[in-house]
């Protein structure tokens, strides 16, 4: 894993892949609050000497933050929780 | 007599029950499921891109809920067990009948994203701050435009925070194709963002 630890080296070893997928696996870990307290010291690590890794984690952070706060718009119509209660009252009966 | 009398008295237990078990039912309808019901419907709302179409499919997935309530543990995750009866009902019943063309084979998609070449298409000439700069509808455009599987993904994991492990839950799947499947999505979200900010002329390069 040394090796990803530079900016020269990131491409090539995006070609040579078993490390970059390792490294990427790692990341959606943390991305995600998956990994474990191991993993995210070992991540930490890592973009703090590739700046490619850094820039991967930054944007895929800000994209999954914009997901959140702009992907969540429809608001509920206002008769269908009447309209449920009301089929369960009839069900019930 | 006495025999006659137990037996009346176990009655009354067994009615008072019945009587506590419905009540149960309408304070966990009421308490643990209507609460979720703004994601049910933006979920629903996002597999099917329709209002009406969303509405049937959270009225049913209620209904449902409620019909089978006694399989539901209390203390348990409603959240992920109505979206998971959410999931099934549009799997089941609806897409069978939705105007969305039928589905190439999945196991043909997985195994294409699942090959190296998304990994080599992965762009790092898309930046965070060009994505920050789309202030319109381009992040749930391109949420939209992917395929529902992995338009699935997504959403219960960014937009839900759900965990991987409910996640495999409520699609049937193992941790590890939530996992790769994810990864995927993402690439492949990457990949119509850049579209965006190239065909708008954003500052994209590095």
């Amino acid at each position: 894993m040394g090796s990803l630890f530079n900016e020269e080296s990131f491409n090539q070893s995006q070609e040579s892949l078993p490390e970059h997928n390792e490294c990427m696996r790692i990341l959606n870990l943390v991305l995600d609050g998956e990994a474990t307290e191991e993993q995210r010291e070992y991540f930490q690590k890592v973009i703090k000497n590739c700046m490619p890794y850094f820039e991967i984690y930054h944007l895929d952070k800000t994209i999954k933050e914009l997901i959140k706060s702009k992907c969540c718009g429809h608001e509920v119509p206002t008769d269908l929780i009447q309209s449920i209660k009301a089929k369960i009252s009839q069900t019930a009966e | 007599m006495t025999q006659l009398f137990i037996t009346f008295e176990k009655m009354a237990d067994l009615v008072r029950q019945k009587k506590y078990m419905k009540k149960e039912k309408e304070k966990i309808f009421e308490s643990e499921f209507l609460p979720h019901i703004d994601s049910m419907y933006n979920f629903a709302y996002r597999l099917t891109f329709d209002e009406d179409d969303s509405k049937d499919l959270v009225q049913d997935t209620y209904l449902k809920a409620f019909r089978f309530i006694d399989s539901f543990q209390q203390g348990t995750n409603a959240k992920a067990w109505l979206f998971r009866i959410l999931k099934n009902s549009f799997i089941n019943d609806f897409r069978k009948k939705s105007k969305e063309p039928s589905k190439v084979d999945y196991q043909e998609i997985e195994s294409y994203y699942n090959s190296d070449e998304v990994d080599k298409s992965i762009t790092t000439d898309l930046r965070a701050e060009t994505v920050q700069d789309m202030i319109g509808d381009e992040i749930s455009n391109a949420l939209n435009s992917l395929d529902v599987d992995f338009r699935t993904v997504i959403i219960l994991c960014d937009l839900e925070g759900f965990k991987y492990d409910e996640m495999a839950k409520i699609l049937d799947i193992p941790i590890g194709t939530v996992r790769s499947r994810l990864h995927r999505a993402r690439n492949l979200l990457k990949e119509k963002l850049r579209d965006y900010a190239s065909k708008m002329g954003y500052k994209n390069s590095k």
